[in-house]
């Protein structure tokens, strides 16, 4: 893990229990926890407490922190746990009627190993700028709905009556456009946009 | 594929339903490129969702939501004056119900001990707390501390009961007399043990108990009955009759064939009367069994089968006396 300077002053100054440190960690890291607890359980409200407790349990713990470097790794850990500890209670409320998701979110935690930690920018802009040069690379028409896609949260049928084509239409060009591109991009890009093209 | 396509949506968007997640399930362990392939959508839907989801929740907020639960050291804690007046409501809240739980517990201090007393010709029927049953006879009291029950089963018992134990191995049921003990692990027994009649005794139907006597303690095995001498505290063992394994809860006064003074006392927890007997009435010997008769037609039965017997009732002092015609 790859940090700047700055960071590990954060992060030792946080470690040291520096209210104002803290108060910037979080106000850093907080959208993207959120985000990733969010998409992981579907539930704002439950979201929101995950990274609550998240930060509680790690305030009150960090004393065991030695190396500042650690400090990412230790709370997307912790988030985890707790996104864990969410899924495993609703599925116990539910007398494991569906055992079957509940493995499926537990294979999903596991997939965000340490080399896929939100909390290292590294990595997080990487995603985030694979997704960029992807949909910079298209041809204009299909940027375009991306573009309405991703800022205005528009529905493929939504998009397909704004230009005024058929969903069809506008699933086939960008299809097609993006095969060529398929090569150039990593491999999360290239599914994000079939995924993209997909839904509908 | 274009089925998958459609679950691994619905995974993403978490509309997947119990069966669908059974069969992405499948297909996710059918190869580990399509276990990364699941996933590493999840990583782009991630990716293509975080810009959004910051409109969903606000930072400062969430803070400061934190920051009023975090303990800094060095740092006093700071409280609103509004949390202070809760504080003192609270704490006021918290006297008053003390004071009401106290007031109600000390109402309830002797209520920990529980009793089933029953008077002359009266039976009564209780439940334990851990699903044994008991059916007392006449002129007995049971008592139990409910406080001990969780740690221990002890009973205190004068007078008569069937018991009915619940097994458990961990937990031993015992009943305590005046004069001995009965340790039992799951089984029906009956006790006797009365104090003002000269012999208590101990019937075991069915399971194992322990005899817990002054100077020794004896199994017995079903069918069998202990007789304790509540005088000389000696004890012998012997077979129990047939009527006393099989019919011995019924509320009948039943005569074998003991000499008539042996049933003064039952007679007495029967028909609440004492019986005073000449010599000779004390040695005569009767086979009967009294079920739902008054004390009247059971004396004129009496009469009709000894027609020498003479019977006298004071109903003042509640005595009946019997004695034969010279």
């Amino acid at each position: 893990m790859t940090m700047t300077e700055t960071d590990l002053i954060l992060f030792k100054k946080v470690l040291e229990k520096d209210p104002l440190a803290l108060k910037e960690m979080f106000l850093r890291f907080q959208p993207r926890m959120f985000s990733f607890a969010f998409r992981f359980g579907q539930d704002e409200t439950a979201a929101k407490d995950i990274v609550q407790d998240t930060f509680l349990s790690f305030w009150e713990h960090c004393d065991g922190i030695s190396a500042p470097m650690a400090v990412p790794s230790y709370l997307f850990k912790t988030l985890k746990s707790y996104c864990l500890k969410h899924v495993r209670l609703n599925a116990l409320r539910t007398r494991f009627e569906n055992l079957d998701l509940l493995m499926l979110k537990e294979m999903e935690l596991a997939h965000f190993n340490d080399a896929r930690n939100i909390l290292n920018d590294l990595y997080f802009e990487e995603l985030n700028g694979s997704f960029s040069e992807a949909v910079s690379k298209l041809p204009p028409r299909s940027r375009e709905i991306f573009t309405m896609s991703r800022n205005e949260g528009l529905s493929h049928k939504d998009i397909a009556q704004k230009l005024n084509i058929s969903v069809r239409t506008v699933e086939n060009e960008i299809y097609r456009s993006l095969k060529s591109l398929k090569l150039a991009l990593r491999d999360y890009a290239v599914l994000l946009v079939v995924f993209f093209l997909s839904q509908s | 594929m274009e089925e998958i396509r459609e679950l691994i949506f619905k995974y993403l968007d978490g509309e997947l339903e119990g069966t669908q997640a059974k069969e992405l399930l499948d297909w996710v362990r059918a190869s580990p490129g399509n276990k990364e392939t699941l996933f590493s959508l999840k990583e782009a839907c991630f990716a293509l969702n975080c810009q959004q989801d910051r409109k969903r929740t606000d930072s400062s907020k969430e803070w400061r939501k934190l920051r009023a639960k975090i303990d800094v050291p060095g740092e006093p804690v700071r409280r609103s004056r509004w949390l202070t007046l809760s504080g003192i409501a609270a704490a006021l809240l918290i006297g008053l119900l003390g004071g009401w739980a106290a007031f109600r517990l000390s109402d309830r201090v002797p209520s920990e001990v529980v009793a089933v007393t029953t008077g002359i010709g009266q039976h009564a029927e209780a439940t334990f707390p851990d699903g044994s049953k008991i059916t007392l006879d006449p002129c007995s009291r049971l008592t139990y501390s409910l406080k001990d029950w969780k740690n221990e089963r002890n009973v205190a018992l004068t007078g008569e009961g069937v018991f009915e134990v619940v097994t458990n191995p961990d937990k031993p049921f015992t009943v305590r007399t005046a004069g001995f003990g009965v340790q039992a692990l799951g089984t029906v027994f009956k006790v006797s043990a009365y104090g003002d009649e000269q012999e208590s005794n101990v019937i075991l139907k069915s399971g194992r108990v322990r005899m817990l006597l002054p100077d020794a303690d004896v199994k017995l095995a079903p069918g069998e009955c202990c007789i304790f001498n509540n005088k000389t505290r000696a004890y012998r063992l012997g077979k129990a009759s047939e009527i006393d394994l099989y019919d011995w809860k019924s509320d009948e006064l039943r005569f074998e064939g003991q000499e008539f003074q042996e049933m003064t006392g039952s007679l007495y927890r029967h028909f609440g009367y004492t019986f005073v007997l000449t010599d000779e009435v004390k040695r005569m010997v009767y086979k009967a069994t009294i079920r739902d008769e008054s004390l009247q037609e059971f004396l004129e039965i009496l009469e009709a089968v000894t027609p020498q017997l003479v019977t006298r009732t004071d109903k003042e002092s509640r005595t009946v006396f019997l004695s034969l015609r010279k």
